[in-house]
């Protein structure tokens, strides 16, 4: 028995260890990417969390205050914003993928989501909005129905965050796979990645996790930092996808 | 061992997706890696200088423009050395310096604002501070503990804030 237990924990530590190799070795190839392209990594990063909250802001603004048709305005605008975000990250993502590859990135790949299969990626990010908001909806109506039922309403939201990250994870790589292979339809590009993230959510998710402290330190500096933590993030989530695609994790 | 799964067959999907165009209908990635990339040192050094220059700049600000200013520079530095650091085992000599320079700026700065908090909360709530308080700002500056916080908007009652 103790033999066993102990077994058990040396199996546990060599796999915190190994994932934390994973991630180590994932951000120092996306550092290495992005060294002396740091002007269109950040840049086009900068650019893209812009839009974004030029997007949000508009979507706060549109929206009247409460009741159901807030909430199902709400839940159209958000997986409108996340169709247009779509776009604009599938440009951040070709650039970190060239840099990742060793090619030279242009700003004018930025917006490579409006000329290159738009209307798959508006496919792919739809799908995937809708799901979110589909998550979060059951906390919202509890919350229209009976405002003071806080446990349930924070449970709900809870699994609903859950239930999201759990699709993030496992359609991560969706716009990468349509970058590599723009032939693929969105169903089979969807199918692809569900398929390629088997057995690999965890160190995905170890990866995003270890960049908690420089999104911390970004707060400090009221959100300057986070140009540049959003680009080393961005390009060590490409240098993931490459270990995916090429099989090396 | 540097990798999570070490045995890369052991998810069946590894042989479907592959590079091959025999096997898979979308045939050859489109992104190769480019032959003439080598990856350049000095970029990691520059990087690294620069970091330093701001964390240098930070440490400064903490002078003339204490608090805000050199902690939003002071976390620019860090995060810019980190990523200086590239492939490589350890981090340049400016690299260094900036993760020094900045995280000392991060510390003064924010022991700072602690003391900043502290100070107007004993101002407000406890009267022997405030008469302490009062006297020196009435030789120093000719006004009261009193006249300050009305400007600034507070009330040093039983510690509510106008």
């Amino acid at each position: 028995m103790e033999t066993f237990t102990g077994t058990n924990d040396l199996s546990r530590r060599r796999k915190r260890l190994s994932l934390h190799a994973l991630s180590a070795d994932c951000k120092a190839e996306g550092r290495n990417a992005i060294l002396g392209h740091l002007g269109i990594a950040a840049g086009g990063g900068a650019a893209f969390l812009l839009v974004l909250l030029l997007l949000e802001l508009l979507l706060q603004g549109a929206l009247p205050s409460s009741g159901v048709a807030a909430i199902l305005l709400s839940a159209l605008m958000s997986i409108l914003v996340s169709i247009l975000a779509g776009i604009f990250r599938y440009g951040v993502i070709c650039i970190h993928v060239k840099l990742q590859y060793g090619q030279e990135a242009q700003p004018s790949d930025l917006l490579l989501g409006f000329f290159e299969s738009p209307d798959t990626i508006v496919r792919i990010t739809a799908v995937l909005a809708a799901l979110q908001t589909f998550f979060l909806l059951p906390a919202q109506i509890v919350n229209l129905r009976n405002p003071q039922s806080d446990v349930l309403f924070w449970s709900l939201m809870a699994l609903g965050l859950i239930a999201g990250l759990y699709l993030d994870l496992t359609f991560y790589p969706a716009l990468y796979l349509l970058l590599d292979y723009p032939d693929l339809s969105a169903k089979e590009v969807l199918q692809k990645s569900r398929k390629l993230m088997k057995k690999h959510r965890l160190p995905l998710l170890y990866l995003e996790l270890s960049f908690l402290p420089l999104w911390l330190l970004s707060v400090c500096s009221f959100g300057f930092a986070a140009f540049w933590v959003y680009a080393y993030r961005n390009a060590a989530l490409a240098a993931f996808y490459r270990r995916l695609i090429d099989h090396t994790i | 061992m540097n990798s999570y799964y070490t045995d890369p067959h052991q998810n069946p999907y590894w042989q479907k997706l592959n590079r091959d165009p025999s096997e898979n209908n979308s045939g050859q990635g489109t992104f190769e890696q480019d032959p003439n990339w080598h990856p350049q040192p000095e970029y990691g050094r520059q990087l690294g200088r620069t970091a330093a220059l701001i964390g240098v700049f930070s440490i400064g600000t903490t002078i003339f423009f204490p608090i805000f200013v050199p902690i939003i520079f002071g976390s620019i530095a860090i995060v810019l050395a980190i990523i200086s650091k590239g492939k490589q085992e350890s981090f340049t000599h400016g690299a260094r310096q900036a993760m020094m320079f900045g995280t000392i700026s991060l510390v003064i700065n924010f022991l700072l604002l602690a003391a900043c908090i502290v100070f107007v909360y004993l101002l407000l709530h406890d009267a022997a501070f405030r008469t302490y308080a009062d006297t020196i700002v009435q030789q120093l500056y000719g006004y009261s503990v009193e006249d300050l916080l009305q400007q600034l908007g507070l009330t040093p009652s039983t510690g509510g804030i106008l």
